[in-house]
């Protein structure tokens, strides 16, 4: 047997061991299933409950003084999603205590103003340090603002005058959002919750293999077989990412299974991501839970304790929560060389494609690229370390 | 055949092995023994190639060790100070991962991985996993793995430290069956009645050096002494006492 093909059946060998290992550890296993399949259930969740608030966003007027002004109230009643109730005694404390978002106050000197043709007072109550009120107030201006430009309209008819005489500009606005942006952050919570199994996946399996191993005192007795070391880490590290992607596609396959068993458009909300997205999404995250796997044995195979080792996953795991959020607020994607840097340039694909965007073909291949060779450097740096006595032999 | 010869190895400016040589010959069972701090497990960590040594040779079957470590390692089964094992795993499958490892084909891993468990007499606690097991039914295992590829040579470090008396027989009856099929065997031991019933040649360790080996009988003889611990003591140095020395384990 050529010194390639032993080694290959010495990775294979070790593979199934850890493997086999690693999935008898019911508690690591239930673990990583609870991380990934309740994620997308509950983001499902969240989304139907943030849904059912907009459309529920009708919103009930309390009209004090209504009598001064029974057309602008006539023509509010007919509005879509505005109620007139009678205003309370107190429209103000309604207000601020919560009962109703927002209030319309017509001064007594309205309508001897209005028919003078005088600017007529109106008054909207608002709580501008809550959202909601804030919000309706927003609507109720606009709606009233409207009923102010109709009137105007009118008078000028009335006169003769062409009503653009009064309105010299008209203001339209265009969006151009992709419809993917509008798919109730699916295309922020999809690529975060690959990313995370991805990263979360394998640790359990690096960090026994390869830290637990010594400190069980079972490594000097794997060291004296006839095993390169290269061989050795090799199986444990793939061992760990095979874990790490069957996490990954777990997720992607709840997660499809929940986007796809829920009615969005009952909901007012547009899914535009085809089954094809989703997989694509998911199926290009597995090349960052191969570098991250290769990251964390070498991270574990050095450290000196599971403390250690728990502080430096931390330190990592920060890192790359900093990082990834400063690619979703920055463009990062317009830098060249940052596709072919692991989790960056699958954080982006993910992102573009669930934006509506086709990325070309060669992007998948350098961001893949990019990650397969620095967790092959990984792996062949852990596989020198464990050649240190000072590794293999630390207490 | 195992031939040590001027072993040296430091530890920053600790010398731990100055100057060891000895030969362990095949059909004979060969004690290496050496109070606290000695060198034995430095010098046993050497010869089976996982450790380097700063000057010196071990020469396995004809091997050196350093220069082709791989065929020194599949020809000799390593009982080694560190002897854990994975917690959820099963004596059978402890054999098979190492069986596997060192080349055992599969046909023939099966009739070993059987005849070691009932040689050690694991046959009900072979598909157990041995996260339970107690401590002489661990040493078992890790002993039944270090044999599946039915070494020529066996490197046994303290391999009845702990055990109750008849697990302590088992493993002696399979040290004098290993002798009769004309294997090296080298051990490390304290207990002198086991030193004195199974060795054939005794090699005495302190302060990183052998200060002297021969035979049971020859040794009494050289050091005028009528049991082998009162010439232990006699030719380890005044300082240690057999009984109680204990090698910090790594």
């Amino acid at each position: 047997m050529t010194a390639n093909r032993r080694n290959l059946r010495h990775c294979w060998i070790v593979l199934k061991k850890e493997l086999m290992d690693g999935l008898r550890d019911r508690a690591a296993v239930i673990g990583l299933a609870l991380q990934t399949i309740p994620t997308p259930i509950i983001w499902a969740a969240i989304m139907l409950i943030a849904a059912n608030r907009m459309n529920s966003s009708d919103i009930v007027l309390p009209v004090a003084g209504g009598d001064n002004a029974p057309a602008l109230v006539d023509w509010l009643d007919t509005q879509i999603g505005v109620e007139i109730v009678p205003a309370p005694a107190d429209p103000a404390q309604s207000v601020r205590d919560g009962t109703y978002r927002v209030a319309l106050v017509i001064p007594a000197e309205f309508r001897e103003r209005m028919a003078n043709g005088f600017a007529a007072p109106v008054e909207i109550v608002t709580d501008s340090g809550a959202g909601a009120s804030s919000r309706a107030a927003e609507r109720v201006q606009a709606l009233v603002a409207g009923y102010g430009a109709e009137v105007a309209s009118l008078r000028l008819m009335a006169r003769g005058v062409a009503p653009d005489i009064g309105a010299p500009l008209r203001v339209d606005t265009r969006d151009v959002s992709p419809p993917g942006r509008k798919e109730g952050g699916l295309s922020v919570l999809l690529p975060m919750l690959l990313l995370w199994t991805a990263l979360f996946g394998g640790v359990g399996i690096a960090a026994d293999s390869t830290l637990g191993e010594r400190e069980r005192g079972s490594l000097e007795p794997l060291l004296l077989n006839p095993v390169s070391r290269t061989a050795v880490i090799a199986g444990k590290w793939l061992a760990s990412a095979s874990l790490a992607c069957a996490s990954v596609v777990l997720a992607g396959v709840t997660t499809l299974i929940v986007v796809r068993s829920i009615p969005w458009h009952e909901y007012g909300l547009q899914l535009s991501s085809s089954d094809r997205d989703l997989l694509v999404v998911t199926f290009s995250m597995l090349p960052a839970a191969l570098f991250w796997s290769a990251l964390v044995t070498l991270v574990s195979a050095s450290s000196r304790s599971q403390q250690q080792a728990q502080t430096r996953f931390g330190l990592l795991f920060m890192t790359v929560a900093f990082t990834t959020l400063a690619s979703f607020l920055f463009p990062f994607a317009s830098v060249p060389w940052l596709s072919a840097v692991p989790i960056l340039s699958q954080i982006n694909l993910s992102v573009d494609v669930l934006g509506g965007a086709h990325p070309a073909i060669y992007r998948y291949i350098v961001a893949a690229a990019g990650s397969v060779i620095l967790a092959l450097v990984l792996v062949a740096a852990t596989a020198r370390l464990l050649r240190r006595e000072t590794i293999v032999f630390r207490t | 055949m195992i031939d040590v010869k001027g072993l040296g190895k430091c530890f920053g400016s600790v010398r731990a092995v100055q100057d060891v040589s000895f030969r362990a010959e095949d059909g004979r069972v060969t004690g290496l023994l050496g109070p606290n701090g000695a060198g034995k497990t430095t010098t046993l960590r050497i010869l089976t190639g996982l450790m380097s040594p700063d000057t010196g040779s071990v020469n396995v079957d004809g091997y050196d060790v350093v220069a082709d470590s791989f065929a020194v390692q599949s020809r000799i089964g390593v009982l080694p100070d560190s002897r854990g094992l994975y917690p959820r795993l099963t004596p059978r499958e402890h054999i098979d991962y190492f069986g596997r490892l060192q080349g055992v084909t599969e046909t023939a891993l099966k009739a070993r991985r059987e005849e070691l468990i009932a040689t050690l007499g694991l046959t009900e606690l072979g598909d157990r996993r041995v996260a339970a097991f107690s401590h002489g039914e661990r040493n078992k295992v890790a002993l039944a793995r270090a044999l599946v590829h039915d070494p020529h040579n066996v490197v046994l470090d303290e391999p009845t430290h702990g055990l109750d008396v008849a697990s302590t027989r088992t493993i002696r009856a399979l040290i004098g069956s290993l002798r009769e099929r004309g294997r090296c065997v080298l051990f490390t031991s304290h207990v002198m009645q086991e030193i004195s019933a199974l060795c054939d040649w005794i090699v005495v360790i302190a302060r990183g050096a052998v200060v002297a080996e021969g035979t049971p009988g020859s040794l009494l003889e050289r050091t005028g002494c009528d049991d082998l611990e009162d010439a232990f003591v006699a030719l380890a140095g005044a300082e240690s006492h057999a009984g109680n020395d204990r090698e910090g384990r790594a």
